[in-house]
């Protein structure tokens, strides 16, 4: 028998706060997490806008030991899962056994890497890089730190599928419990927000270069978007079968309800809108809902001139005559890249528990290709209940979740 | 010299701390670096870094294995080294 995964806890280190009903009075209200950073135009950025974690001291809930081999993206992510275990009053001591594990999503180690071939360099010698060199390098760290941190003896594993990775993680975690070969996974993922990790996509003129308030240069769906703002942090989700959280007399925030995943097969940067169409349709058909039982979209929506376009005309053709609430929350918080997938869903859940929908910030004329849409323009007061979460990554890796949120 | 010696065996202890997040009080030439201080062996390599780093020095890393306390530390200190300017 299948078991049903559902949501016990949400964690987040985020552009928007750091305590979730920070975040989602962010979120209702509009507020941007995004600056102009001086130092990428020192560097010869083409673009110096990117999120930014404002008052972030890992110290404060992790020790010395704790934190020496975490790099940074590995510091969001633990601090994101005390904070989701917290949020699922869920005792340390339940994790320390095989049933438990966890999945992170991560893609890079740019700026640990850039650290020790700095330091390699100037010392003329590998013998000044310390203890922690090898594990802040390695794309696992953010996952290994956290098993280590917790006890788990299940899964550890990293999904890296560029900006899917963290759809990926969910997708995964919820697919180990639903086979019953693990009963409590905590999955979610990180983006490190430095320049090193960011210089390669500047370079290809993906971001943004909006010379104003740099608050309204993300623009997702907009028809005057001229590209991304690179942003990052950690969130973390406790996924648990229903069993096991019922057990422990947990409150359960919502039931995973679809997972689906494809690729492109097609271009190495530019997706083709066909992957997505096949992803979405995929996950309702897996979810066992009508396209009107949708309540809302949280697009993948980067504010890139292709991306956008294609996938508002992918979500046009999957919903038809049904068309559910869209917007991207990337208009405030940038693109979280690799986090972006498991992010979103929090967002997206603290939404369904806050009883609201988020605009799509800095829309004012909407792109023709998004006719038929039904883009969220002022905050509703609408509960989305259930929804799906897109996420599309380079080399045309797709992910889209379903989740219908309760409150048990 | 003895008191150059005197004061990089002070600045040392005063690095331990830093590095290490404790209280300088307890930071002593007889504390045991494990049981008293919590520096591990991995920690250890990070010591030998710091001291490296700091004084421009260079120890004979077969020895890491053998420091038990902060005295042990100092013991293995090269010939030549130089107290630093704080």
């Amino acid at each position: 028998m299948m078991e049903s995964v559902v949501v016990t806890g949400i964690g987040l280190v985020s552009t928007l706060g750091h305590s979730l009903p920070a975040i989602a009075d962010a979120l209702r209200m509009g507020r941007s997490g995004i600056i102009r950073d001086d130092e990428r135009i020192a560097l010869g950025f083409r673009s110096a806008l990117t999120g930014r974690i404002k008052d972030f001291d890992p110290a404060e809930v992790l020790s010395r030991v704790e934190r020496r081999s975490m790099s940074e993206p590995a510091l969001y992510g633990a601090v994101a899962a005390i904070r989701a275990i917290q949020d699922a009053s869920l005792d340390r001591d339940r994790l320390r056994n095989a049933q438990s594990g966890v999945v992170i999503g991560n893609d890079s180690a740019a700026d640990a890497s850039r650290v020790t071939a700095d330091a390699t360099r100037s010392d003329g010698t590998t013998r000044l890089l310390g203890s922690a060199a090898v594990i802040h390098g390695m794309n696992s760290s953010p996952s290994m730190t956290l098993s280590v941190l917790f006890g788990t003896q299940g899964v550890c594993w990293t999904m890296s599928s560029a900006c899917a990775s963290g759809a990926n993680a969910i997708g995964i975690g919820g697919m180990l419990i639903e086979s019953g070969q693990q009963d409590i996974v905590i999955v979610g993922a990180v983006q490190e927000i430095n320049w090193a990790g960011m210089a390669g996509f500047d370079a290809l003129g993906a971001f943004s270069t909006w010379a104003g308030d740099a608050t309204l240069a993300s623009r997702p769906f907009s028809v005057d978007r001229d590209g991304l703002v690179p942003s990052g942090g950690g969130a973390v989700l406790v996924l648990e079968s229903a069993r096991h959280a019922k057990s422990r007399g947990a409150r359960i925030r919502a039931m995973l309800r679809a997972y689906a995943f494809n690729s492109d097969g097609n271009h190495i940067t530019s997706p083709d809108g066909n992957g997505a169409f096949r992803c979405m349709s995929s996950a309702l058909t897996q979810s066992g809902l009508s396209p009107g039982q949708i309540d809302y979209v949280n697009a993948h929506a980067t504010s890139t001139v292709a991306g956008d376009a294609l996938e508002a005309a992918a979500i046009a053709s999957v919903f038809g005559e049904f068309q559910p609430a869209v917007s991207s929350t990337k208009g405030v918080t940038g693109h979280e890249c690799w986090m972006s997938g498991a992010s979103e869903v929090a967002y997206s859940l603290l939404m369904a528990e806050h009883g609201f929908i988020a605009a799509n910030k800095n829309l004012l004329e909407a792109d023709p290709a998004c006719v038929g849409l039904d883009l969220v323009r002022e905050t509703r007061s609408v509960t989305p209940q259930r929804f799906l979460s897109n996420s599309f990554g380079f080399g045309g890796t797709n992910a889209c979740l379903i989740f219908e949120a309760m409150n048990e | 010299m003895n008191n150059d010696i005197d004061e990089i065996k002070m600045q040392i202890l005063d690095l331990i701390a830093e590095c290490f997040e404790v209280d300088r009080a307890l930071v002593v030439p007889e504390a045991r670096l494990k049981a008293d201080l919590g520096i591990d062996s991995i920690d250890g390599i990070d010591l030998l870094v710091a001291i490296e780093k700091r004084f421009g020095l260079r120890f004979n890393t077969d020895q890491l294995s053998d420091w038990r306390t902060v005295n042990d530390v100092m013991d293995a200190l090269p010939n030549g080294a130089k107290a630093q300017p704080t």
